[in-house]
């Protein structure tokens, strides 16, 4: 008798299993030929160090908007920096000429776009259907 | 005017080759993208209260920068702004003494010849520390500007550059730039010290991090309008420790050529920066500097205390007080203050 009660109160308490972070995964546009990428590749390519894919096209990086906990999941995951630094470092390298990941504000809209824009790469949550793209990998 | 419609035509023409399918969502400090196009920029207002001089209120700049990516070798880059707008001035009616300039900050074109090799044609800003290639005032700590970072060089190279740009963190990024002749729609004469031709340098920077680094910058330059030559080095360091970021620039320039208005043959400045973020928002800064002018035998010292509030990383809000001594050049003691928007 005592076991239920103890699930339905922790169900209504909202009780969740401890340290579970959202899963994401790394998609890209049909025409990216790579088949995969490293933690390393794809800060790289956040951090505007790498600007093309291997076969000269242009790479076009999509992030999730500041608040979102999609952004944070793969911020932690592989930027590893806080997101002031990371703000302040894209607002540089903008002034510099190289444009910031583009934003997004949800994985439909992220994946709508990358479905759509050669050479794009974004991240959407591990629930959606990843259709029409290419899935890169899977974090954290 | 026949240049600001050029100007126009560019931007204009730059736009209509864009693909509207990769329109991005509008955010403050990221600009506007609309296919391979993205329009940003930044506004600048400051209020100056020298204790020899009246106060003013200045639209320092209104900044426009567009650029564009589509192929390897098209990704052209333009900057232009309004600068020195005076909107209100002690003893005076509002607007009375506005007369600002138009200036040509960058245009330019990246070619990628590899994916670290690019060809930059063009006019584009002086890689002579790290200030210099930063100068927006919401990317910098202060309002008021160290004349370590301006005052000995050509703050534009309107030529060729080449930037090598390693995949391996540990080696440098190199930057060569060269300028044949003059500079391109320079800036009005009241707005710079002096003016160089046949420039050639080369820049050194060493990352380590988002932030931190260590440049090295070698140049040669011809002054415009004289016999003068002058070669320069350059350091600049930046390095952050917790909630503790510490910078600094250093010059030296050593002048060869007659000019009997020349008062010393080497000219030298040095600031140091420290910069405490007290939190995500606000932060306190104090900043030293010392730089020995070409034109007076006397050098000139500042010393600066600061705080500054950014609400939103694109956004800051800074209140400084300057002690000067020594030769009066660009910054006086007194109170400034500035609101800097980039968009």
């Amino acid at each position: 008798m005592r076991t239920p009660i103890l699930i339905v109160l922790a169900l209504a308490l909202g009780w969740s299993e401890p340290g579970r972070t959202e899963e994401l995964l790394v998609i890209a546009n049909p025409s990216v030929t790579a088949a995969s990428l490293s933690s390393d590749e794809l800060a790289a390519i956040y951090l505007l160090k790498t600007t093309s894919w291997q076969d000269g096209g242009s790479i076009v990086p999509v992030n999730r908007e500041a608040a979102s906990s999609a952004r944070t999941v793969f911020s932690d995951a592989v930027l590893r920096h806080p997101p002031n630094a990371l703000n302040a470092y894209w607002n540089q390298m903008h002034f510099k000429g190289k444009v910031p990941p583009l934003v997004q504000e949800s994985d439909q809209a992220v994946l709508a776009f990358v479905q759509k824009v050669p050479g794009a790469i974004g991240y959407i949550s591990a629930s959606v259907v990843p259709q029409s793209v290419k899935v890169l990998t899977r974090l954290p | 005017m026949r240049f600001l419609y050029k100007c126009g035509f560019a931007v204009a023409l730059m736009a209509g080759l864009t693909t509207p399918s990769a329109a991005g969502e509008y955010h403050l400090g990221e600009g506007y993208t609309v296919g391979n196009i993205n329009i940003a920029g930044y506004v600048n207002l400051v209020v100056e209260a020298p204790h020899d001089g009246k106060t003013e209120v200045v639209g320092d700049d209104l900044s426009l920068f567009v650029s564009g990516r589509f192929n390897k070798y098209f990704n052209p880059f333009f900057e232009a702004e309004v600068t020195g707008a005076t909107l209100w001035r002690e003893s005076s009616t509002l607007l009375a003494d506005n007369n600002p300039d138009f200036v040509l900050e960058r245009l330019y074109n990246d070619s990628n010849l590899t994916e670290n090799l690019t060809l930059r044609i063009g006019k584009m800003l002086t890689p002579i520390g790290e200030w210099n290639t930063i100068h927006a005032a919401p990317l910098v700590w202060t309002t008021t500007r160290p004349m370590t970072t301006f005052r000995g060089f050509p703050e534009y190279t309107s030529g060729l550059a080449l930037n090598y740009s390693p995949q391996n963190g540990k080696l440098p990024e190199i930057q060569l730039f060269w300028q044949p002749d003059g500079e391109l729609q320079p800036k009005p004469d009241n707005r710079v010290t002096r003016e160089y031709l046949h420039t050639a340098g080369i820049h050194l920077n060493w990352a380590n991090g988002l932030t931190d680094k260590l440049g090295i910058s070698l140049q040669h330059a011809d002054v415009n309008n004289s016999d003068e030559t002058q070669t320069l080095v350059g350091l600049n360091f930046r390095k952050t420790l917790g909630r503790l970021q510490f910078e600094t620039e250093a010059t030296y320039a050593h002048i060869d050529g007659r000019n009997p208005a020349r008062a010393r043959d080497d000219e030298w400045g040095a600031y140091v920066l420290g910069g405490y973020a007290i939190n995500d928002k606000w932060s306190a800064m104090a900043r030293y500097e010392s730089f020995a002018a070409r034109e007076v035998n006397q050098g000139s010292r500042n010393a600066l205390l600061g705080l500054s509030w950014r609400p939103d990383p694109a956004i800051a809000w800074k209140l400084e007080y300057v002690k000067q001594e020594g030769a009066r050049l660009d910054i006086g003691t007194g109170l400034y203050a500035s609101f800097s928007v980039l968009f």
